[in-house]
Protein backbone atom coordinates (compact mmCIF):
# COMPACT_ATOMS: atom_id res chain seq x y z
CA UNK A 1 0.00 0.00 0.00
CA UNK A 2 1.17 3.29 -1.06
CA UNK A 3 0.50 5.46 2.16
CA UNK A 4 2.25 8.52 1.90
CA UNK A 5 1.20 10.30 4.77
CA UNK A 6 -0.37 8.35 7.72
CA UNK A 7 -1.90 10.15 10.80
CA UNK A 8 -3.39 7.90 13.09
CA UNK A 9 -1.58 5.85 15.01
CA UNK A 10 -0.90 2.17 14.96
CA UNK A 11 -4.42 -0.15 14.83
CA UNK A 12 -6.14 2.72 13.93
CA UNK A 13 -8.06 3.52 10.92
CA UNK A 14 -8.41 7.27 9.71
CA UNK A 15 -11.77 8.88 9.42
CA UNK A 16 -11.08 10.26 5.98
CA UNK A 17 -9.39 8.75 3.04
CA UNK A 18 -7.62 11.00 0.02
CA UNK A 19 -6.78 10.42 -3.01
CA UNK A 20 -5.12 12.64 -5.60
CA UNK A 21 -2.62 11.54 -8.34
CA UNK A 22 -1.24 15.15 -7.58
CA UNK A 23 1.06 14.66 -4.46
CA UNK A 24 1.05 18.30 -3.33
CA UNK A 25 -2.44 19.19 -3.66
CA UNK A 26 -3.78 15.83 -2.20
CA UNK A 27 -1.47 17.37 0.96
CA UNK A 28 -2.68 19.81 1.40
CA UNK A 29 -6.35 18.80 1.13
CA UNK A 30 -5.21 15.69 4.11
CA UNK A 31 -3.11 18.48 6.00
CA UNK A 32 -6.18 20.53 6.32
CA UNK A 33 -8.42 17.40 7.35
CA UNK A 34 -6.11 16.93 10.34
CA UNK A 35 -5.54 20.41 11.29
CA UNK A 36 -9.72 20.43 11.49
CA UNK A 37 -9.09 17.57 14.08
CA UNK A 38 -9.97 14.71 10.98
CA UNK A 39 -7.54 11.55 10.78
CA UNK A 40 -6.52 11.82 7.40
CA UNK A 41 -4.92 9.49 5.17
CA UNK A 42 -3.44 10.24 1.57
CA UNK A 43 -2.91 7.90 -0.81
CA UNK A 44 -1.69 8.69 -4.45
CA UNK A 45 -2.60 5.12 -5.78
CA UNK A 46 -6.16 4.84 -6.41
CA UNK A 47 -6.54 1.03 -5.45
CA UNK A 48 -5.07 1.33 -2.22
CA UNK A 49 -7.11 4.01 -1.52
CA UNK A 50 -10.34 2.63 -2.53
CA UNK A 51 -9.34 -0.56 0.03
CA UNK A 52 -8.40 1.98 2.63
CA UNK A 53 -11.86 3.63 2.14
CA UNK A 54 -13.57 0.72 2.37
CA UNK A 55 -12.45 -0.78 5.59
CA UNK A 56 -12.63 0.27 9.24
CA UNK A 57 -13.96 3.10 10.69
CA UNK A 58 -13.59 5.12 7.58
CA UNK A 59 -16.14 7.37 7.27
CA UNK A 60 -15.12 10.34 4.23
CA UNK A 61 -13.45 9.30 0.76
CA UNK A 62 -11.82 12.38 -0.77
CA UNK A 63 -11.49 11.49 -4.64
CA UNK A 64 -9.18 14.45 -6.60
CA UNK A 65 -10.22 14.04 -10.22
CA UNK A 66 -8.30 16.15 -11.73
CA UNK A 67 -5.44 14.67 -13.78
CA UNK A 68 -6.51 11.32 -13.06
CA UNK A 69 -6.12 9.18 -15.57
CA UNK A 70 -9.04 7.38 -16.93
CA UNK A 71 -8.59 3.79 -15.23
CA UNK A 72 -8.14 5.72 -12.25
CA UNK A 73 -11.64 7.18 -12.70
CA UNK A 74 -13.17 4.00 -13.31
CA UNK A 75 -12.74 3.36 -9.53
CA UNK A 76 -14.83 6.16 -8.50
CA UNK A 77 -17.95 4.16 -10.00
CA UNK A 78 -16.81 1.33 -8.03
CA UNK A 79 -16.83 2.60 -5.36
CA UNK A 80 -20.47 3.89 -5.71
CA UNK A 81 -21.75 0.68 -7.24
CA UNK A 82 -20.38 -1.32 -3.97
CA UNK A 83 -20.82 1.76 -1.71
CA UNK A 84 -19.38 0.29 2.00
CA UNK A 85 -21.80 0.56 5.04
CA UNK A 86 -18.75 2.18 7.10
CA UNK A 87 -18.66 5.34 4.35
CA UNK A 88 -20.81 8.32 4.69
CA UNK A 89 -19.65 10.51 2.33
CA UNK A 90 -17.38 10.96 -1.45
CA UNK A 91 -16.34 14.01 -1.74
CA UNK A 92 -15.26 14.17 -5.77
CA UNK A 93 -13.51 16.92 -6.59
CA UNK A 94 -12.38 18.35 -10.12
CA UNK A 95 -13.51 20.22 -13.03
CA UNK A 96 -14.63 17.05 -15.01
CA UNK A 97 -15.68 14.60 -12.79
CA UNK A 98 -17.57 11.55 -14.46
CA UNK A 99 -20.86 10.86 -14.54
CA UNK A 100 -21.59 8.55 -11.13
CA UNK A 101 -24.32 6.52 -10.26
CA UNK A 102 -26.57 7.15 -7.15
CA UNK A 103 -24.59 5.39 -3.74
CA UNK A 104 -26.16 3.03 -2.11
CA UNK A 105 -26.47 2.38 1.79
CA UNK A 106 -27.96 6.33 2.18
CA UNK A 107 -24.17 7.59 1.76
CA UNK A 108 -23.58 10.81 0.14
CA UNK A 109 -21.57 11.96 -3.21
CA UNK A 110 -20.55 15.53 -3.52
CA UNK A 111 -18.87 17.03 -6.59
CA UNK A 112 -16.58 20.56 -5.66
CA UNK A 113 -15.19 21.57 -8.89
CA UNK A 114 -12.63 23.44 -7.54
CA UNK A 115 -9.43 20.93 -5.86
CA UNK A 116 -8.46 23.45 -3.20
CA UNK A 117 -11.75 24.25 -2.20
CA UNK A 118 -10.66 23.40 1.10
CA UNK A 119 -12.93 24.83 3.43
CA UNK A 120 -15.62 22.69 2.02
CA UNK A 121 -14.18 19.88 1.74
CA UNK A 122 -13.25 20.17 5.47
CA UNK A 123 -17.09 21.63 6.38
CA UNK A 124 -18.80 19.01 4.26
CA UNK A 125 -16.29 16.12 5.83
CA UNK A 126 -16.75 17.00 9.42
CA UNK A 127 -20.37 17.18 8.90
CA UNK A 128 -20.03 13.59 7.79
CA UNK A 129 -17.94 12.64 10.31
CA UNK A 130 -20.31 13.88 12.99
CA UNK A 131 -23.18 11.60 11.51
CA UNK A 132 -24.93 15.11 10.06
CA UNK A 133 -26.17 15.15 6.87
CA UNK A 134 -24.44 17.08 4.45
CA UNK A 135 -25.29 20.54 3.64
CA UNK A 136 -25.97 21.33 0.03
CA UNK A 137 -23.85 23.63 -1.24
CA UNK A 138 -23.00 24.96 -4.95
CA UNK A 139 -20.30 24.03 -7.02
CA UNK A 140 -16.79 25.91 -6.31
CA UNK A 141 -16.49 29.69 -7.52
CA UNK A 142 -14.19 31.87 -7.14
CA UNK A 143 -15.71 34.90 -5.17
CA UNK A 144 -18.66 36.02 -2.73
CA UNK A 145 -20.72 32.97 -3.36
CA UNK A 146 -17.99 30.84 -2.96
CA UNK A 147 -18.12 31.32 0.96
CA UNK A 148 -18.30 28.46 3.12
CA UNK A 149 -21.95 27.95 4.36
CA UNK A 150 -20.01 28.42 7.59
CA UNK A 151 -18.64 31.63 6.75
CA UNK A 152 -22.02 32.82 5.00
CA UNK A 153 -23.52 31.88 8.41
CA UNK A 154 -21.82 34.23 10.47
CA UNK A 155 -23.28 37.48 10.03
CA UNK A 156 -20.70 39.63 11.64
CA UNK A 157 -17.54 38.44 12.67
CA UNK A 158 -15.39 39.11 15.15
CA UNK A 159 -12.43 40.92 13.11
CA UNK A 160 -15.47 42.83 10.89
CA UNK A 161 -16.81 44.76 14.65
CA UNK A 162 -13.09 45.11 15.00
CA UNK A 163 -12.98 46.90 11.73
CA UNK A 164 -16.16 48.73 12.15
CA UNK A 165 -15.21 50.30 14.94
CA UNK A 166 -11.79 51.04 14.21
CA UNK A 167 -13.37 52.76 11.02
CA UNK A 168 -15.50 54.54 13.25
CA UNK A 169 -18.17 52.85 11.40
CA UNK A 170 -20.43 52.08 14.21
CA UNK B 1 -4.37 47.17 -35.97
CA UNK B 2 -2.55 46.82 -32.56
CA UNK B 3 -4.16 45.40 -29.76
CA UNK B 4 -5.29 47.61 -26.64
CA UNK B 5 -3.92 45.76 -23.48
CA UNK B 6 -6.16 44.99 -20.39
CA UNK B 7 -4.96 46.80 -17.74
CA UNK B 8 -4.49 45.30 -14.55
CA UNK B 9 -3.68 47.52 -11.61
CA UNK B 10 -1.90 45.22 -8.20
CA UNK B 11 -2.70 47.80 -5.09
CA UNK B 12 -1.40 47.32 -1.51
CA UNK B 13 -2.48 50.19 0.32
CA UNK B 14 -0.91 49.10 3.22
CA UNK B 15 3.19 48.33 2.36
CA UNK B 16 4.35 45.04 2.97
CA UNK B 17 1.40 42.77 2.09
CA UNK B 18 3.55 41.28 -1.34
CA UNK B 19 1.95 43.63 -3.72
CA UNK B 20 5.19 43.04 -5.74
CA UNK B 21 5.88 39.42 -5.58
CA UNK B 22 2.15 38.71 -6.14
CA UNK B 23 2.58 41.06 -9.40
CA UNK B 24 5.87 39.55 -10.55
CA UNK B 25 4.61 35.94 -10.08
CA UNK B 26 1.26 36.79 -11.63
CA UNK B 27 3.03 38.04 -14.88
CA UNK B 28 4.76 34.81 -15.13
CA UNK B 29 1.43 33.02 -14.49
CA UNK B 30 -0.36 34.66 -17.09
CA UNK B 31 2.14 34.28 -20.22
CA UNK B 32 2.29 31.18 -19.19
CA UNK B 33 -1.46 30.71 -20.08
CA UNK B 34 -0.72 31.80 -23.12
CA UNK B 35 -0.62 35.68 -22.85
CA UNK B 36 2.01 38.38 -23.46
CA UNK B 37 2.45 40.29 -20.71
CA UNK B 38 4.61 43.83 -19.47
CA UNK B 39 4.76 44.07 -16.35
CA UNK B 40 5.07 48.35 -15.13
CA UNK B 41 6.42 49.13 -12.18
CA UNK B 42 4.79 52.03 -11.06
CA UNK B 43 5.99 51.95 -7.37
CA UNK B 44 7.63 55.65 -7.97
CA UNK B 45 10.64 56.23 -6.08
CA UNK B 46 10.64 53.36 -4.53
CA UNK B 47 11.04 50.78 -7.12
CA UNK B 48 12.08 46.93 -6.74
CA UNK B 49 10.07 44.97 -9.03
CA UNK B 50 13.05 44.30 -11.29
CA UNK B 51 14.84 42.94 -8.07
CA UNK B 52 11.84 39.76 -7.73
CA UNK B 53 13.49 39.25 -11.27
CA UNK B 54 16.93 39.33 -9.79
CA UNK B 55 17.57 42.16 -12.82
CA UNK B 56 20.86 44.19 -12.02
CA UNK B 57 21.63 45.64 -15.39
CA UNK B 58 18.66 47.76 -16.04
CA UNK B 59 19.85 50.32 -18.45
CA UNK B 60 16.40 52.14 -18.93
CA UNK B 61 13.81 52.96 -16.30
CA UNK B 62 10.29 54.38 -16.05
CA UNK B 63 11.64 57.33 -14.54
CA UNK B 64 14.08 58.17 -17.87
CA UNK B 65 10.65 58.17 -19.57
CA UNK B 66 8.86 60.57 -17.65
CA UNK B 67 11.78 62.94 -17.16
CA UNK B 68 12.02 62.99 -20.95
CA UNK B 69 15.43 61.58 -21.07
CA UNK B 70 13.53 59.26 -23.97
CA UNK B 71 10.46 60.09 -26.39
CA UNK B 72 9.07 56.84 -26.05
CA UNK B 73 7.58 54.28 -23.41
CA UNK B 74 8.44 51.29 -26.03
CA UNK B 75 12.25 52.88 -25.29
CA UNK B 76 12.74 51.21 -21.76
CA UNK B 77 10.86 48.18 -22.22
CA UNK B 78 12.71 45.05 -21.62
CA UNK B 79 13.17 41.67 -21.78
CA UNK B 80 12.78 39.12 -19.23
CA UNK B 81 14.46 35.39 -18.96
CA UNK B 82 10.42 34.57 -19.07
CA UNK B 83 9.03 34.38 -22.53
CA UNK B 84 6.27 36.42 -23.69
CA UNK B 85 7.00 38.77 -20.68
CA UNK B 86 8.74 42.14 -20.54
CA UNK B 87 9.16 44.78 -17.78
CA UNK B 88 9.58 48.71 -17.08
CA UNK B 89 11.62 49.17 -14.39
CA UNK B 90 11.04 51.77 -12.06
CA UNK B 91 14.05 54.05 -10.91
CA UNK B 92 14.94 56.09 -7.93
CA UNK B 93 14.79 59.60 -8.73
CA UNK B 94 14.33 61.99 -6.39
CA UNK B 95 10.58 63.30 -5.94
CA UNK B 96 9.62 61.12 -9.05
CA UNK B 97 6.82 60.04 -6.67
CA UNK B 98 4.91 63.30 -6.88
CA UNK B 99 4.11 63.10 -10.90
CA UNK B 100 2.94 66.42 -12.12
CA UNK B 101 0.12 66.32 -13.37
CA UNK B 102 1.15 66.85 -17.28
CA UNK B 103 3.52 64.14 -16.85
CA UNK B 104 0.83 61.70 -15.40
CA UNK B 105 -1.80 62.60 -18.35
CA UNK B 106 1.44 62.18 -20.86
CA UNK B 107 2.24 58.45 -19.04
CA UNK B 108 -1.93 57.18 -19.13
CA UNK B 109 -2.34 58.10 -22.48
CA UNK B 110 1.59 56.22 -23.88
CA UNK B 111 0.57 53.14 -21.37
CA UNK B 112 -3.02 52.41 -23.41
CA UNK B 113 -0.61 52.27 -26.85
CA UNK B 114 1.83 49.28 -25.59
CA UNK B 115 1.78 46.28 -27.26
CA UNK B 116 0.30 43.43 -25.26
CA UNK B 117 -2.35 41.15 -24.11
CA UNK B 118 -1.80 42.49 -20.28
CA UNK B 119 -0.17 45.84 -18.99
CA UNK B 120 0.12 44.89 -15.07
CA UNK B 121 0.87 47.78 -12.95
CA UNK B 122 2.62 47.52 -9.58
CA UNK B 123 1.31 50.11 -8.24
CA UNK B 124 2.76 51.77 -4.76
CA UNK B 125 1.60 51.51 -0.83
CA UNK B 126 -0.61 54.20 0.10
CA UNK B 127 -3.82 55.94 -1.01
CA UNK B 128 -2.33 59.30 -2.78
CA UNK B 129 -4.47 60.35 -5.71
CA UNK B 130 -1.71 59.43 -8.40
CA UNK B 131 -1.84 55.49 -7.01
CA UNK B 132 -5.86 56.22 -7.00
CA UNK B 133 -5.62 57.51 -10.41
CA UNK B 134 -3.70 55.09 -11.89
CA UNK B 135 -5.89 52.25 -10.68
CA UNK B 136 -8.88 53.77 -12.18
CA UNK B 137 -7.33 53.77 -15.54
CA UNK B 138 -7.05 49.83 -14.83
CA UNK B 139 -9.92 47.63 -16.04
CA UNK B 140 -9.22 45.54 -12.95
CA UNK B 141 -8.30 46.27 -9.57
CA UNK B 142 -6.34 43.79 -7.59
CA UNK B 143 -6.38 44.74 -3.90
CA UNK B 144 -3.52 43.01 -2.16
CA UNK B 145 -4.19 42.84 1.65
CA UNK B 146 -3.19 40.57 4.69
CA UNK B 147 -5.50 39.29 7.06
CA UNK B 148 -4.34 41.50 9.86
CA UNK B 149 -6.41 44.61 11.25
CA UNK B 150 -4.12 47.37 10.20
CA UNK B 151 -4.07 45.86 6.67
CA UNK B 152 -7.84 45.71 6.28
CA UNK B 153 -8.17 49.20 7.35
CA UNK B 154 -5.77 50.58 4.65
CA UNK B 155 -7.93 48.25 2.12
CA UNK B 156 -11.18 50.18 3.30
CA UNK B 157 -9.79 53.41 3.19
CA UNK B 158 -8.10 52.89 -0.54
CA UNK B 159 -11.48 51.34 -1.40
CA UNK B 160 -13.24 54.34 0.04
CA UNK B 161 -11.01 56.85 -1.99
CA UNK B 162 -11.49 55.19 -4.80
CA UNK B 163 -15.43 55.33 -4.33
CA UNK B 164 -14.96 58.96 -3.92
CA UNK B 165 -12.64 59.67 -6.29
CA UNK B 166 -14.79 58.18 -8.96
CA UNK B 167 -17.67 60.03 -7.98
CA UNK B 168 -16.17 63.13 -7.86
CA UNK B 169 -14.81 62.47 -11.20
CA UNK B 170 -18.33 62.49 -12.01
CA UNK B 171 -20.28 65.28 -10.40
CA UNK B 172 -17.42 67.69 -11.27
CA UNK B 173 -17.45 66.87 -15.35
CA UNK B 174 -21.55 67.34 -14.89
CA UNK B 175 -20.58 70.94 -13.36
CA UNK B 176 -22.91 69.67 -10.19
CA UNK B 177 -21.48 71.99 -7.58
CA UNK B 178 -24.86 70.51 -5.55
CA UNK B 179 -23.62 66.56 -5.29
CA UNK B 180 -19.88 67.66 -5.49
CA UNK B 181 -20.86 69.20 -2.00
CA UNK B 182 -23.09 66.33 -0.61
CA UNK B 183 -20.26 64.15 -1.52
CA UNK B 184 -17.79 66.15 0.97
CA UNK B 185 -20.24 65.82 3.68
CA UNK B 186 -20.51 62.13 3.01
CA UNK B 187 -17.26 62.18 3.34
CA UNK B 188 -17.09 63.01 7.17
CA UNK B 189 -19.84 60.57 8.24
CA UNK B 190 -19.12 61.66 12.21
CA UNK B 191 -20.52 65.42 11.34
CA UNK B 192 -23.05 63.43 8.89
CA UNK B 193 -24.53 60.78 10.69
CA UNK B 194 -27.55 60.71 7.79
CA UNK B 195 -25.16 60.00 4.87
CA UNK B 196 -22.79 57.20 6.64
CA UNK B 197 -23.43 54.33 3.78
CA UNK B 198 -23.16 55.30 0.02
CA UNK B 199 -26.87 53.93 -0.12
CA UNK B 200 -27.64 56.99 2.60
CA UNK B 201 -26.15 59.12 -0.38
CA UNK B 202 -27.60 58.23 -3.22
CA UNK B 203 -31.28 58.37 -1.53
CA UNK B 204 -29.84 62.38 -0.67
CA UNK B 205 -28.67 62.73 -4.23
CA UNK B 206 -32.17 61.53 -6.05
CA UNK B 207 -33.72 64.32 -4.31
CA UNK B 208 -31.37 66.72 -6.08
CA UNK B 209 -30.67 65.08 -9.30
CA UNK B 210 -32.24 61.95 -9.91
CA UNK B 211 -30.28 61.62 -13.04
CA UNK B 212 -27.01 62.14 -12.06
CA UNK B 213 -27.48 60.06 -9.02
CA UNK B 214 -28.59 56.94 -11.21
CA UNK B 215 -25.65 57.84 -13.46
CA UNK B 216 -22.57 57.79 -9.97
CA UNK B 217 -24.80 54.36 -8.90
CA UNK B 218 -23.79 52.99 -12.46
CA UNK B 219 -20.32 54.16 -12.14
CA UNK B 220 -19.85 52.33 -8.78
CA UNK B 221 -21.91 49.07 -10.09
CA UNK B 222 -19.46 48.87 -12.87
CA UNK B 223 -16.14 48.93 -10.03
CA UNK B 224 -15.46 45.15 -9.09
CA UNK B 225 -12.31 44.98 -7.66
CA UNK B 226 -10.65 41.67 -6.90
CA UNK B 227 -9.36 41.60 -3.75
CA UNK B 228 -6.36 39.05 -2.84
CA UNK B 229 -6.09 38.21 0.81
CA UNK B 230 -2.75 37.11 0.98
CA UNK B 231 -0.04 35.31 3.36
CA UNK B 232 -3.37 33.38 4.82
CA UNK B 233 -2.64 30.62 7.31
CA UNK B 234 -5.77 29.75 9.38
CA UNK B 235 -9.49 29.01 8.70
CA UNK B 236 -9.99 32.36 10.48
CA UNK B 237 -7.68 34.44 8.11
CA UNK B 238 -10.17 33.15 5.54
CA UNK B 239 -12.97 35.38 7.04
CA UNK B 240 -10.70 38.27 6.48
CA UNK B 241 -12.26 38.69 2.99
CA UNK B 242 -15.95 37.77 4.25
CA UNK B 243 -15.22 41.13 6.57
CA UNK B 244 -13.99 43.72 3.82
CA UNK B 245 -16.53 42.20 1.53
CA UNK B 246 -19.17 42.90 4.07
CA UNK B 247 -18.29 46.52 4.94
CA UNK B 248 -17.78 47.24 1.18
CA UNK B 249 -21.39 46.10 0.43
CA UNK B 250 -22.82 47.91 3.52
CA UNK B 251 -21.00 50.98 3.43
CA UNK B 252 -19.70 51.74 -0.18
CA UNK B 253 -22.18 50.30 -2.01
CA UNK B 254 -19.80 47.97 -3.62
CA UNK B 255 -21.71 44.70 -4.45
CA UNK B 256 -19.56 43.15 -7.52
CA UNK B 257 -15.74 42.49 -5.07
CA UNK B 258 -14.63 39.08 -5.39
CA UNK B 259 -12.25 37.61 -2.80
CA UNK B 260 -9.45 35.07 -3.14
CA UNK B 261 -7.08 33.83 -0.90
CA UNK B 262 -3.58 33.48 -1.09
CA UNK B 263 -1.86 30.74 1.28
CA UNK B 264 1.13 31.44 3.37
CA UNK B 265 3.93 29.44 1.29
CA UNK B 266 7.86 29.10 2.72
CA UNK B 267 9.04 28.93 -1.04
CA UNK B 268 7.74 32.31 -1.31
CA UNK B 269 10.60 33.74 0.84
CA UNK B 270 13.42 31.45 -0.30
CA UNK B 271 12.27 32.43 -3.75
CA UNK B 272 13.20 35.97 -2.94
CA UNK B 273 16.29 34.83 -0.96
CA UNK B 274 17.85 33.69 -4.39
CA UNK B 275 16.08 36.50 -5.96
CA UNK B 276 13.68 34.90 -8.33
CA UNK B 277 9.46 34.23 -8.02
CA UNK B 278 8.27 31.58 -6.38
CA UNK B 279 6.68 30.27 -9.82
CA UNK B 280 10.41 29.68 -11.14
CA UNK B 281 11.65 28.09 -8.30
CA UNK B 282 9.18 26.14 -7.14
CA UNK B 283 6.40 26.01 -9.66
CA UNK B 284 4.12 23.64 -7.91
CA UNK B 285 4.14 24.92 -4.54
CA UNK B 286 0.71 25.96 -2.90
CA UNK B 287 1.47 29.89 -3.65
CA UNK B 288 2.53 28.85 -7.19
CA UNK B 289 -1.01 26.94 -7.63
CA UNK B 290 -3.22 30.38 -6.33
CA UNK B 291 -1.23 32.36 -8.69
CA UNK B 292 -2.49 30.08 -11.92
CA UNK B 293 -6.07 30.60 -10.23
CA UNK B 294 -5.68 33.92 -10.42
CA UNK B 295 -4.56 33.85 -13.44
CA UNK B 296 -7.37 31.67 -14.64
CA UNK B 297 -9.94 34.14 -12.95
CA UNK B 298 -8.51 36.83 -14.78
CA UNK B 299 -9.53 35.24 -17.87
CA UNK B 300 -6.50 33.66 -18.95
CA UNK B 301 -6.68 30.54 -20.79
CA UNK B 302 -5.74 27.49 -18.46
CA UNK B 303 -2.11 25.60 -19.26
Amino acid sequence: MDKLFAAPGPGQSPLAVVFSPDVIRGNITSRKLRHEGLSAVLFDRVGDAVDAACAGATRVFVFDTAGALADELRFLSRVCDAWPENLALLIVLGDQPPELPGPAHGGDVRVLRDPLDLERVASLAKQACAGRPAQPVQPAQLGRSGQSEQTRGAEESDLEAELKDFLRLT
Amino acid sequence: MARVPKILGVIGPKGGVGKTTISANLAIALTRAGANVVAMDLDLGSANLHVVFGLRNVRHTLDDFLVNKVASLDAVVMDTAVPGLKLIAGGNVPGIASLPYQRKVKLLRHLRKLDCDYLLLDLAAGVTNNVVDFALIAQKSLLVTTPDVPSLMSLYSFLKTSVYRRLQLLFRSSGDARLLALLENAGDAEAHPELKTMADFFTQAALIDPELAERGAKVLARFDPLILVNRVKTASDMKAGRAISNLMDQFLGLHRGEILSIREDAAVGAAAARMQPALLSAPDCGFALDMRKLAGALGAASE
